[in-house]
């Protein structure tokens, strides 16, 4: 990528670089609009009006000079206008490169518009070169809103800075309703309280919560269930669950990116990602599908156990659309089409006209859609708390304790439990299940940061209000009607290390946000009258995650972005795996989708490494070494050049790396002593296959000389 | 984001008022200053300050050169140019520039030079 341009960024004045063309246009000059031609109009501002219109502005009454006075007030006032158009331009520029840089794009540093114009340049240039063209287009499509709407930017940028200083203290359009009638109820233990005890705790008050507690209510399974959340129930902060938009959206946005859900690529990732066969995958990879594709009848079909309507919780199965920008990518599209429709999905594939008449988008950035009839929207604040309101109302013994965090865990005496210590003294449990998603602190988790921004608009169908209740996939944006006049448009995918360090809402995001609604409807006016963030939680081979961690201890998450789609299942997964028939979950069996992958792909990385010192092996991919776990630990063997290790449950939770994490104050000696267990095992299965592959070499030399000697025995 | 636009009273007023006050300046203008371009929120108008135009100093135009420094604001901002005392520019006033700000500050230069010029005290 070439850049020709020189940045200046000595340039004390302010100089907009805007003429990038030398191209002078004609200058058009109307004649008629000349001033003095305009004398003998009525109520124009000509010389013989002059004193008339001196009079209307309340300025000093002059006959023929011009008072000193308002010139001399004129010169000041353009002076300060300057002064005051300076300030601003500094501040944009401030402000716009501060929201360049949180895209992590920005390479040179920006002090005028010129600069940012070389940006917007080199964006282009690189697009045009093939270079990483996501990132780029962004950058591009935020940059192209500056220049053509800077007045909305400067205003977007504006309000978003007055929402910058938490991002937690921006509250979500859902709170509301999940937190109605809350009060708080701080109430530190005694010092001596007893230990409490549940049969289930589950970390996390959210919606993988709300759909365990309705599984094991649903199930009748007559275990005492606490559900511990750290947030208070007036605040409810955290909770990615109240923090989304909303969609229950059949495309794969997390999981699968369109390009890659269908054939071979992602039953291949599958493989890879839960080390199982090509079979094994096949059926992952459809229980996935018929997951996400089901989403909106499941939570339909609890809506209807409970006995009330789909409005209950703003249940709109009004379908989604997906926008497509060229006529390659629709062509692309149709052929996605099919195979997601021979997957069960109610997927079509329509064109620009289909996209008018039905959905009033009308937009040159568009030539048609993917059209999703199985996704819908929902109020997530009501569905959490129909949730919740639906296993506590039928159980006695489901409980939430809020205000309450965990601080670390450990195995209860008898080793057949675990002891979670808390901020309000201890609770012991048989089965803990962790669906704290994203705040979660294992090492396979990560958190990613998004962005929703209500706008207010026209009421008219012209405009976005023309969608009804369908909501909108545009490049990196989601947009859904929230009531009348009310439109929510989110975005961002920002990878944060610490879900609690959280980046503040971020000018880049509503700017770019704000570019994808332009594009769709140009003509609109709107409003930026709400912004938030929120963290979601994915596994780093970006799969669901439900089942055990150790013996007893039970993870759920790895959602994404899919969490109204995903959650049902994760959490249907888990409890049936509690109650001992974790066959009949909607996902694969469990242990495909355990967080315990993640230590056995650490594991078997472990010991393809040791055994790349034998010379036989030192080739040997990773591929090749599988992990079972199995009743008993077993010798290794080498089958087809794969070799295959069986470890009991046991001997793996002791190894377990990824769990040395839970344990607070004991963290750091639980992980050396699970690196001392690892490194034993893998050298005992190296030795193992060492003696296996001399002895084998040995009966290879030996073997004829065997042979023949028993041959002649025998002959003897 | 909407813009609020106050239209009273219009720009063809405040032009007028604007020709008015420069017009004496004419030469030193003509000698000093750059043509500067207004375009009015709202309105769909542009005007054009050109000060070797041998008309009027001011004219409507139906496009804007693209190498013209050009201010992009309301009729109520322009207006208060001539009336406010305490002039500042708000949060909320829609405004925005594209160009060498020191062509829109030659007027103010010219309109302070021509007082010095001519001599003119104030006596009481």
């Amino acid at each position: 990528v070439k850049i020709e341009k020189k940045v200046d960024t000595t340039n004390p004045k302010l100089r907009a670089a805007t003429t990038t063309s030398e191209s002078k246009p004609v200058e058009a000059v109307d004649a008629k609009h000349d001033v003095f031609d305009r004398v003998a109009a009525p109520g124009a501002g000509s010389a013989g009006n002059i004193p008339a219109l001196l009079e209307k502005l309340g300025l000093e009454q002059t006959t023929t000079a011009q008072p000193a006075k308002v010139k001399r007030r004129f010169a000041q006032n353009i002076r300060k206008l300057v002064g005051g158009l300076v300030e601003r331009e500094k501040k944009f520029v401030k402000h716009a490169f501060e929201a360049m840089k949180s895209f992590g794009l920005a390479t040179i540093k920006c002090t005028t518009r010129a600069d940012f114009v070389q940006l917007h340049d080199f964006a282009k240039l690189a697009i045009e070169n093939g270079r990483p063209l996501e990132v780029f287009s962004i950058l591009t499509e935020v940059a192209q809103f500056l220049w053509k709407y800077p007045e909305e930017a400067r205003h977007i940028m504006r309000f978003v800075a007055n929402a910058q200083q938490d991002t937690w203290k921006q509250k979500s359009a859902w709170m509301a309703a999940a937190t109605a009638g809350a009060t708080s109820n701080v109430q530190l233990p005694p010092a001596n309280a007893p230990r409490k005890k549940a049969d289930v705790v589950v970390i996390g008050g959210g919606l993988s919560a709300g759909h365990i507690l309705r599984n094991f209510v649903d199930q009748n399974a007559g275990k005492k269930i606490t559900v511990l959340e750290k947030d208070s129930l007036a605040k409810r902060e955290h909770a990615a669950s109240l923090r989304n938009a909303g969609i229950v959206s059949t495309a794969y946005d997390y999981i699968f990116d369109l390009d890659e859900a269908f054939g071979e690529k992602p039953i291949d990732r599958i493989k890879k990602a839960l080390d199982c066969s090509d079979a094994e995958a096949k059926v992952a990879y459809q229980s996935i599908h018929h997951v996400m594709g089901d989403a909106t009848n499941v939570i339909r079909d609890f809506l209807r156990a409970k006995g009330v309507a789909d409005d209950a919780i703003e249940m709109k199965p009004a379908g989604g659309i997906d926008m497509v920008h060229d006529a390659d990518e629709l062509e692309t599209l149709r052929g996605y089409v099919k195979q997601a429709r021979a997957l069960g999905f109610d997927w079509e594939a329509i064109d620009a006209k289909v996209l008018d008449e039905k959905y009033h988008v009308k937009s040159p950035d568009v030539v048609g859609a993917l059209e999703m009839k199985d996704s819908s929207i929902l109020h997530p604040g009501k569905l959490v708390k129909a949730l919740f309101d639906y296993a506590t109302a039928k159980s006695k013994d489901v409980s939430t304790e809020f205000e309450t965090e965990v601080l670390h865990a450990k195995p209860n005496e008898k080793g057949d439990g675990w002891i979670l210590v808390t901020n309000k003294g201890e609770i012991e449990a048989k089965d803990v299940i962790d669906a704290r998603e994203a705040y979660a602190p294992y090492r396979f988790r990560e958190a990613r940061f998004s962005q929703i921004h209500v706008i207010d608009v026209n009421g008219d169908q012209k405009g976005p209000m023309g969608l009804g209740s369908t909501n909108v996939c545009h490049s990196l944006t989601y947009m859904r009607k929230i009531s009348d006049g009310k439109f929510l448009v989110g975005s961002g995918d920002f990878p944060v290390r610490d879900p609690h360090d959280t980046p503040p809402p971020m000018a880049s995001v509503a700017l770019y946000a704000a570019a994808h609604f332009k594009m769709l409807y140009p003509d609109t006016p709107y409003n930026i009258e709400k912004v938030w963030g929120g963290v979601f939680g994915l596994s780093t081979d970006g799969l669901p995650v439900s089942g055990s961690l150790l013996k007893g201890w039970h993870v759920v998450g790895g959602a994404g972005g899919s969490g109204m789609n995903i959650t049902p299942a994760t959490s249907k997964q888990v409890v049936d795996e509690i109650l001992g028939h974790a066959q009949t979950g909607p996902l694969q069996s469990s242990a495909s989708f355990s967080p315990r992958r993640f230590f056995l792909h650490e594991l078997r990385e472990e010991l393809a490494k040791s055994l790349h010192q034998l010379s036989a092996m030192s080739d040997l991919p990773v591929e090749k070494v599988r992990v079972i776990i199995g009743n008993e630990n077993r010798p290794p063997v080498i089958i087809a050049g794969e070799v295959m290790c069986v470890v009991d449950e046991k001997t793996l939770d002791a190894m377990n790396t990824d769990a040395a994490v839970l344990f607070g104050p004991r963290a750091q000696e639980e992980m050396q002593a699970r690196e001392h267990a690892k490194a034993v095992w893998v050298r005992k299965q190296v030795d193992d296959i060492q003696r296996d592959v001399i002895d084998a070499a040995v009966s290879d030399l030996l073997g004829p000389a065997i042979e023949s000697s028993t041959t002649t025995l025998a002959t003897g | 984001m909407t813009p609020a636009v106050e239209s009273t009273p219009s720009s063809d007023d405040i032009f007028a008022l604007f020709e008015w006050l420069l017009a004496p300046a004419r030469l030193a203008l003509k000698a000093r200053a750059r043509r500067v371009a207004f375009r009015i929120v709202g309105t769909g108008h542009a005007w054009l300050f050109d000060p070797a135009h041998d008309g009027p100093l001011f004219r409507r135009v139906s496009s804007i050169p693209n190498t013209v420094f050009t201010l992009t604001c309301t009729t109520d901002l322009l207006q208060r140019l001539v009336t406010d005392d305490d002039f500042a520019l708000g949060e909320d006033d829609t405004a925005s520039f594209d160009g060498d700000v020191d062509d829109l500050l030659a007027l103010a230069d010219v309109l302070d030079e021509q007082k010095n010029a001519l001599g003119i005290r104030v006596r009481k």
